[in-house]
């Protein structure tokens, strides 16, 4: 034995992983076969599985995130093709395909059949826009076709409650799967638009593996959905699933709770419509209110500056002020001429001819006698005038009394 | 105030009234009355809002089917 030139475990599964991913034509393969020991990782989503034929087994892996993109739930026996690069598992020293797509043999048919009827009703006009009918803002009977016993039916009941509990719900139960899945929707639909007094219609259900929503891709439900004379909103399995329904319906909503969004208003909305319209009406009779009092207050003014008690009154102000400024003149002319008179008294007392003989600075004699009256002299009369400096003898031409 | 009104009746008249209201152009009289209207209204459609519960009814298929 050499054992000098003994490989680790690890060498080899390396090398042969480098053989196997360093081959280009290992690299995109499709493989057919049937599956066998299917697993779904529970807590990280891998799926495990094995693909056989008569003699052969190949390991094969999806990873959840392409597993997640799945349009229907794989099963052992289930015949499919799976697409992917051979890798190594070099802890265990396997090798396997880590699958990057898987379809079901015979999907490729199916999906083949289903094209040439959407074609087919698409040219008939089936999925027009111009046909779609409006929903109503405020539905008053909500028809409900699904599964009497699904989550779906559950779900939409629990929306509705939430959202908009003014409706009534209608259930007409239908099959959600299965060959009586297209003729019960049918059924159920003709039931709902006849007796069902409804306003709008949700259809669908929670979400299956693409043989289980197959059913709404059949024609004469899809038909019916397009012929139902009440609005329809769809919603059938999951956000990547679309119908034949789904496009024929009036609205299509990812899922059934979202169609029952979809088809009501909500009435916290609707409360709070209630309010803002309840806040406008006061804002505008307050500030209606407000104007006429002004206005009020206005005319109150206008009034009070015309009535008589204030005309009245603002003559009386005026007599006031008036005769105020008259007492007032009155007395200032009083004051002046009472001065002035003061100063004529002076003056006249200055003025006084006989001053000067009061004060007996002039003496005139009559014979002997100081004269002091002009009765006492007659024309004719000699008379003598003392001055301080000499003497005037004078006669009489005239008597003036005063 | 007419009892049997819907939510959505009761709401379409409760913003007509606010419209009427807000084109300001009735007399005051007239207004405090729309006013007082609008409030009952909106009373009403709250008190219908806080009391409402979803009704369900079941209707089956068979209904129809008798008659095709």
């Amino acid at each position: 034995m050499i054992t000098t030139s003994a490989l680790t475990v690890t060498q080899i599964n390396t090398y042969i992983k480098s053989l196997i991913e360093g081959d280009i034509r290992l690299r995109h393969i499709t493989v057919v076969g049937e599956i066998s020991n299917f697993t779904r990782h529970f807590r990280s989503g891998h799926l495990y599985l094995s693909l056989k034929d008569e003699s052969c087994s190949l390991k094969c892996v999806m990873f959840a995130q392409t597993a997640s993109r799945l349009r229907f739930q794989p099963e052992n026996g289930m015949r499919v093709y799976v697409s992917g690069r051979l890798s190594v598992y070099d802890r265990d020293g396997v090798y396997q395909l880590i699958a990057d797509a898987m379809e079901p043999v015979g999907a490729g048919a199916m999906a083949a059949a289903l094209e040439q009827l959407r074609q087919k009703l698409a040219a008939e006009g089936l999925f027009d826009a111009d046909r779609k009918k409006q929903l109503p803002a405020f539905p008053k009977r909500i028809g409900v076709v699904t599964s009497a016993s699904g989550a779906a039916v559950r779900d939409i009941e629990n929306v509705l409650s939430r959202r908009y509990p003014l409706a009534t719900m209608v259930l007409c139960p239908a099959a959600v799967q299965g060959a009586d899945c297209a003729p019960q929707n049918v059924q159920a639909l003709e039931a709902l638009a006849r007796y069902g007094d409804v306003d709008v219609i949700l259809l669908g259900r929670g979400g299956g593996s693409q043989e289980d929503l197959w059913g709404y891709n059949d024609e004469r439900l899809v038909r019916a959905v397009a012929a139902c004379p009440i609005p329809i909103v769809t919603g059938i399995g999951h956000e990547i699933d679309t119908s034949l329904c789904d496009l024929a319906a009036d609205f299509r909503a990812p899922t059934p709770s979202a169609a029952a969004e979809l088809a009501t208003p909500d009435i916290r909305d609707l409360a709070q419509a209630v309010d803002q319209a309840a806040a406008r009406a006061y804002q505008e009779i307050f500030s209606i209110h407000g104007v006429a009092c002004e206005a009020l207050q206005n005319l109150d003014a206008r009034l009070a500056s015309l009535s008589p008690m204030r005309v009245l009154s603002v003559r009386m102000e005026t007599l006031d002020r008036m005769r105020a400024q008259l007492i007032s003149a009155g007395r200032i002319a009083m004051e002046r001429r009472t001065t002035a008179l003061a100063h004529m008294g002076v003056r006249l007392k200055n003025a006084d001819p006989t001053a000067l003989l009061k004060q007996g600075k002039l003496t005139v004699l009559f014979g002997k006698e100081k004269l002091k009256s002009a009765s006492q002299v007659k024309v004719g009369d000699q008379l003598q005038i003392l001055l301080a400096d000499g003497r005037l003898d004078c006669t009489v031409d005239a008597v003036q009394q005063r | 105030m007419d009892e049997n009104l819907t939510f959505e009746e009761a709401f379409a008249k409760l913003s007509q009234l606010v419209e009427l209201l807000e084109k300001g152009d009735k007399p005051l009289e007239e207004s405090v009355s729309l006013y007082d209207e609008a409030m009952q209204l909106s009373g009403y459609c709250s008190a219908l809002l806080n009391s409402a519960k979803l009704k369900i009814e079941t209707l089956t298929r068979k209904q129809a089917s008798d008659e095709l």
